[in-house]
């Protein structure tokens, strides 16, 4: 059996380790447009803040390929697949045939509207090689403007501001996190952020031109004001890669659709990732969960299926954990509620613990959380309540205290089974 | 052969000695906010649960780990976090089902049970026996999954 795996990162390197564990012999080659071997790209924006060594960055050995008997084709693309004759073509004009096929090209980031976008020293946050950049630039520079509230965006100012810049961040929307969060969480999800030192959040506000002479000098703002910068950093979401997938009669929407063994419309060809589309247990319906866990699972399923075992996706609950200099934000599934959900929002003792936790239900069913502080510690609980997709009436009040240890949900649906010893 | 941490809840009385003796091993204080283990108590139920990590079989913790700190220690099978590599992200936390990896914010790392290297404390401190560390032999794993099935049948129940 031939497995060619388009892709090095947590959904191709997992679905590697998958399928060499039910296929020993068969023939395996990873193909990846980068030149390194799989490291963390969440420990970039560390690296560029000088807090984590370069050899910390890789999650494997250097002969961890050769270990697993499996061929590295890095340095190149897949720029075009022919099911038919079950061939990828690549961008150094390898030609690779195959009887199972990976998509786990992941994705890229989307370059905004914005005149000047293309000058010197606008940079993306996405590959080592686009955090070797950055850190290069932020050597000699004082002044970052970095565009966009989202995770990347907020991860990448804190590498800057580690570095010793001064940091404007530009968002769109009036509030951070804005894609993970809904409207009620923006005042305690902006004291994570707030009273940073260096640290200029500018919500309500878009970067209209780049400008500069020959390199990004400035960047004019919507609301009329410029701010003199020696970079800009670009983090306005991303795009799966799908071009390959292009003319190949692989079913594709926002992402790439796949069934609830991986698999794409076309037999033979799987996909994992950030390009897939897969089931989310919270949302009800299959959707493009761009992020680290979900890319492991998928990766797994997917190379046991591909391998010949039958294993089904059993879906997943959008999960994000955002730090910021020790401030934390988590968030759990649907947390923008619907018509018909019910939220319920919980301050923590004290206005200025910063504790908060915001539930959202629907019917009896827990389907999402923002959680702050110590309520964070709660939010692997929550997790699990919402993956089992069952009742949470009977445990509902006590969630509703607060008290959302797993020792209280055992309590209250075996406890009461336990004979209590009378005094 | 492995060996594993046995909780029998009934006889726990919650007099958190296990988490006195947890932080004063790990930490070095007595400071049941620095244990790695922690009672849950319910007075009024008369219901105490001394909950610490479980040691999965397939843990969530090391699959969602995105700079790969955790891993199973090779001697006592115990799921370890390698404090190198952790960076404090949380992503163990948001996907631990059973809240047992605490985030310790003067390190900025998290932190768990790790067995004591093959000596858990918990244990030899219990004065209730209600901690055990036995093998890993079919009595052992049986009365785990007893737990656990009375625990899955309570929530089928809650299903309906």
């Amino acid at each position: 059996m031939k497995y060619v795996i388009l892709g090095n990162g947590p959904a191709g390197v997992s679905a590697l380790a998958a399928i060499r564990k039910v296929d020993p012999t068969g023939e395996i080659t990873v193909v990846s447009p980068e030149t390194w071997r799989y490291y963390s790209k969440i420990l970039l924006t560390r690296w560029i803040a000088g807090k984590v060594r370069f050899p910390s960055l890789f999650l494997v050995d250097e002969g961890f390929y050769e270990r697993n008997d499996v061929k590295t084709v890095f340095g190149a693309a897949a720029t075009r697949i022919d099911p038919g004759r079950r061939v990828v073509e690549l961008s150094n004009r390898q030609r690779l045939g195959y009887d199972r096929l990976l998509l786990a090209m992941g994705s890229s980031p989307q370059v905004p509207d914005v005149c000047g976008i293309r000058l010197p020293g606008v940079h993306y946050l996405r590959t080592f090689d686009d955090a070797e950049r950055i850190a290069q630039a932020a050597s000699s520079a004082q002044r970052a403007v970095v565009i966009g509230g989202g995770l990347v965006s907020l991860k990448a100012a804190e590498g800057l501001l580690g570095r010793g810049l001064e940091v404007w961040v530009v968002v769109s929307s009036e509030r951070l996190l804005s894609q993970i969060t809904a409207p009620e969480d923006a005042a305690p999800v902006l004291r994570i952020f707030e009273g940073t030192s260096r640290l200029h959040i500018l919500p309500n506000c878009d970067v209209t031109e780049v400008e500069g002479r020959g390199r990004v000098e400035r960047a004019h703002l919507s609301a009329g004001q410029r701010i003199e910068c020696d970079i800009v950093v670009v983090g306005k979401g991303v795009t799966p890669n799908l071009l390959c997938t292009r003319g190949t009669g692989i079913r594709t929407g926002r992402g790439v659709i796949v069934d609830d063994r991986m698999q794409t419309s076309v037999p033979g060809i799987y996909a994992a990732g950030d390009l897939a589309e897969g089931f989310d247990i919270a949302r009800g319906r299959a959707a493009v969960n761009a992020l680290w866990s979900s890319a492991v699972w998928q990766g797994r399923v997917a190379g046991c299926n591909m391998a010949g075992r039958d294993v089904t996706y059993p879906g997943d609950v959008g999960l994000n954990s955002v730090t910021f200099f020790g401030g934390c934000v988590a968030t759990l599934g649907k947390t923008r509620p619907e018509d018909g959900d019910e939220v319920h929002t919980l301050a923590g003792r004290g206005s200025d613990s910063g504790d908060y936790a915001r539930l959202v239900f629907r019917d009896d069913h827990l389907v999402g959380a923002v959680l702050i502080g110590r309520a964070v510690q709660t939010a692997g609980v929550l997790r699990s309540l919402i993956a089992r997709r069952s009742s949470v009436a009977r445990i509902k009040g006590e969630l509703l205290r607060g008290r959302m240890s797993y020792a209280g949900i055992v309590r209250d649906v075996v406890g009461l089974c336990t004979p209590v010893v009378a005094c | 052969m492995e060996k594993v941490l046995l909780v029998e809840h009934e006889k726990c009385t919650a007099c958190r000695i296990c988490e006195l003796v947890c932080s004063a091993k790990h930490a070095g204080s007595f400071n049941p906010a620095k244990a790695r283990i922690t009672v849950a108590t319910f007075l009024e139920d008369n219901f105490f649960f001394p909950l610490t990590c479980q040691h999965c079989e397939e843990p969530l913790c090391q699959d969602v780990c995105p700079t790969g700190a955790i891993s199973r220690h090779p001697e006592t099978a115990a799921v370890v976090i390698d404090d190198a590599k952790c960076i404090g992200c949380r992503m163990c936390q948001a996907a631990c089902p059973f809240g047992a990896i605490a985030y310790s914010p003067s390190e900025d790392k998290v932190v768990k049970c790790d067995l004591c290297g093959g000596e858990p404390e918990c244990v030899l401190f219990c004065p209730w026996d209600a901690i055990k560390y036995v093998q890993a032999d079919d009595a052992a794993l049986r009365r785990r999954k007893a737990v656990g099935e009375k625990l899955k049948k309570a929530l089928q129940e809650v299903k309906l």
